[in-house]
């Protein structure tokens, strides 16, 4: 159930990133072959990737988290008894969710006030609420996954991420 | 007591095994809480979304999706076949061949890593096959791969100009003369201690058709470097051109990749900016709080107070940025450290362009230096060596760019050529 859970978040999210990708890439390249080829950029395009850029780029975080694949200093580990690391590997993991639940409570709070405020774009007229909404998203996202790890360690990605 | 409370904190994440960007994240509240005036938690977030709201980020996505179109297609094997037929008649010159490689595929792509095992997966095993001690190969492919963030176009330049409002093209221009410097002292050394290795005679038959499947890619660094120093484009503009030129080619001409490649060349792209979009988001934040605090104004005024020549600054900055080289990631020590250091630098009377390229020449030998030195993990994962063989191997090119690392610091000039 987990496993299955975890992988359709992955596999989703992982579809979405590429899809604000490709965003990316479309708008970039119809505003400057527009304008190289015929004076003319696409109105509202840089902004629209830079949209693009923001939800693909903080996807990419819950992303990174899911395969385990986050810098994170080790020279530290040594001073946990090897015989512990599994136990140690849980708090660590809680105390990340932690971490991401009490920075996206505040984020979630950000996206509201720009929400009632009705906040919009500087160079593409539309409310910025949607946009901003990937960053509570994302941060909630991450401490449901390391929630998950924590609770079956099975799950737990194996850490990609190279010593800092 | 405060930074007592910091230090702990900082102290605690570590040994709580938390990653690099929420040990930011929590340093970064606790500083808008109890050190900066009238701030608080919400201001973080408010400061991340304009950090990522920013036109100017837009050419780092777009760099390392070309670089990794590339990467994944047929353009870094059709580089490397002209640069092996082009050196065959100079003993040594599969040595001297896979520098040129990694430099001119640092010439299209932005990444050190990238760099090292585009072309370490193809030299590498051709460089022990030819004969080549493995020691030599190994240090070659992982020194050479620094090349990339040197030779422009460059992530940690984009990074640099993003955090010291300096314009990325000029960075880019300024990385052009120590990148050659670096690739001209690689080439010398791999064929001074290869010189009597036997060479073969140019064929022309294999020259022209290595030239015809290769010319493509190898017109890719001129397009892009003489977009940017003809100010036909800017940085953005010039990594919309690398990725719509390298698309056209893998899918017209070298017809490699597949559908499924392209979504997981969009994936990887995706998850690399999601290690970097947040930290920039964080770093960025912090910026905010220290200018609004004077802090780089009063750390400016502090060092100038305390060291009046300019030279002994200049060669502290160096070791600081070596050790941090050596401790820290490139991207969060450029985050971090240029917005406190350039105005010290911009205080002894150098460019900030300068400034920027001496700073990650320095960290770009923290590639190769233990503990953290990714090229050495990296390659270690990639050609199943072991660690200690791999550190032994970069140790003689450590110290040919510590020499060019005294050029650059020391020489403006070698910077400053293409950006005047």
């Amino acid at each position: 159930m987990i496993p299955r859970f975890l992988n359709g978040l992955y596999w989703a999210e992982a579809i979405f990133a590429v899809t604000a990708f490709a965003g990316v890439a479309l708008a970039l390249t119809a505003d400057v072959l527009g304008r190289e080829l015929f004076g003319n950029g696409v109105y509202g395009a840089q902004k629209f990737a830079v949209y693009c850029t923001a939800v693909a780029g903080m996807t990419g975080f819950a992303l990174v988290v899911a395969k385990g694949g986050h810098l994170r200093p080790k020279f530290l580990d040594g001073l946990i008894p090897k015989r512990l690391n599994g136990q140690f590997n849980r708090l660590s993991d809680l105390v990340a969710a932690a971490i991401c639940i009490y920075l996206g409570l505040y984020a979630l709070q950000f996206v509201i006030s720009s929400y009632q405020l009705g906040e919009r774009g500087l160079g593409l007229n539309i409310l910025v609420w949607p946009i901003q909404s990937i960053i509570p998203y994302v941060l909630f996202s991450s401490a449901l996954r390391y929630i998950l790890f924590a609770l079956t360690p099975a799950n737990r990605p194996v850490e990609e991420g190279f010593d800092t | 007591m405060t930074t007592v409370a910091f230090l702990g904190l900082i102290a605690l994440t570590l040994v709580l095994r938390q990653n690099i960007i929420l040990i930011l994240a929590i340093c970064a509240a606790f500083v808008h809480v109890h050190y900066a005036t009238n701030s608080s938690i919400e201001f973080l977030i408010q400061d991340i979304w304009f950090a990522i709201d920013r036109e100017v980020l837009l050419s780092i996505p777009m760099f390392i999706l070309a670089g990794a179109v590339m990467t994944r297609g047929a353009i870094a094997l059709r580089l490397i076949r002209v640069m092996m037929v082009l050196t065959a008649p100079i003993p040594g010159g599969l040595a001297v061949a896979a520098v040129l490689s990694c430099a001119v595929f640092a010439a299209i792509s932005g990444s050190s890593i990238v760099t090292m095992l585009a072309i370490g997966s193809v030299m590498y095993p051709a460089l022990i096959a030819g004969g080549y001690s493995k020691s030599f190969a190994i240090g070659v492919i992982c020194s050479g791969g620094t090349l990339g963030i040197i030779i422009p176009p460059s992530i940690p330049m984009i990074l640099f100009g993003i955090m010291t409002e300096v314009s990325v093209a000029k960075m880019f221009m300024g990385g052009i003369g120590p990148g050659l410097l670096l690739t001209l002292f690689f080439v010398i050394y791999s064929y001074v201690l290869h010189r009597r290795m036997p060479s073969t005679p140019w064929r022309l038959a294999e020259i022209g058709t290595a030239l015809w499947q290769g010319g493509f890619a190898l017109m890719m660094p001129v397009i892009l470097l003489g977009g940017i120093y003809s100010g036909i484009f800017t940085a953005t503009e010039s990594a919309v051109i690398a990725l719509v030129y390298a698309l056209l080619v893998e899918l017209f001409i070298h017809r490699e990749l597949k559908a499924k490649d392209y979504f997981q060349t969009g994936l990887e792209t995706a998850k690399l900016l999601g290690t970097l979009l947040p930290l920039i988001a964080i770093a960025g934040s912090l910026n905010t709080i220290l200018d609004y605090e004077g802090v780089p104004k009063a750390l400016v005024a502090a060092v100038i107070n305390n060291v009046s020549d300019p030279l002994i600054l200049l060669l502290g900055m160096n070791v600081l940025l070596l050790i941090v080289g050596a401790v820290m990631d490139i991207g969060s020590a450029i985050l971090v450290l240029a917005p406190l250091l350039t105005p010290i630098a911009v205080s002894i009377g150098m460019d900030k362009v300068h400034f920027g390229v001496m700073m990650i020449a320095n960290l770009e030998i923290g590639y190769l230096t233990p503990p953290v030195g990714l090229n050495l993990f990296v390659a270690m994962a990639a050609f199943k060596e072991p660690f200690s063989l791999i550190v032994r191997a970069v140790v003689p090119f450590i110290g040919i760019m510590l020499v060019w690392l005294v050029i650059v610091a020391s020489w403006p000039g070698l910077t400053l050529y293409f950006v005047r």
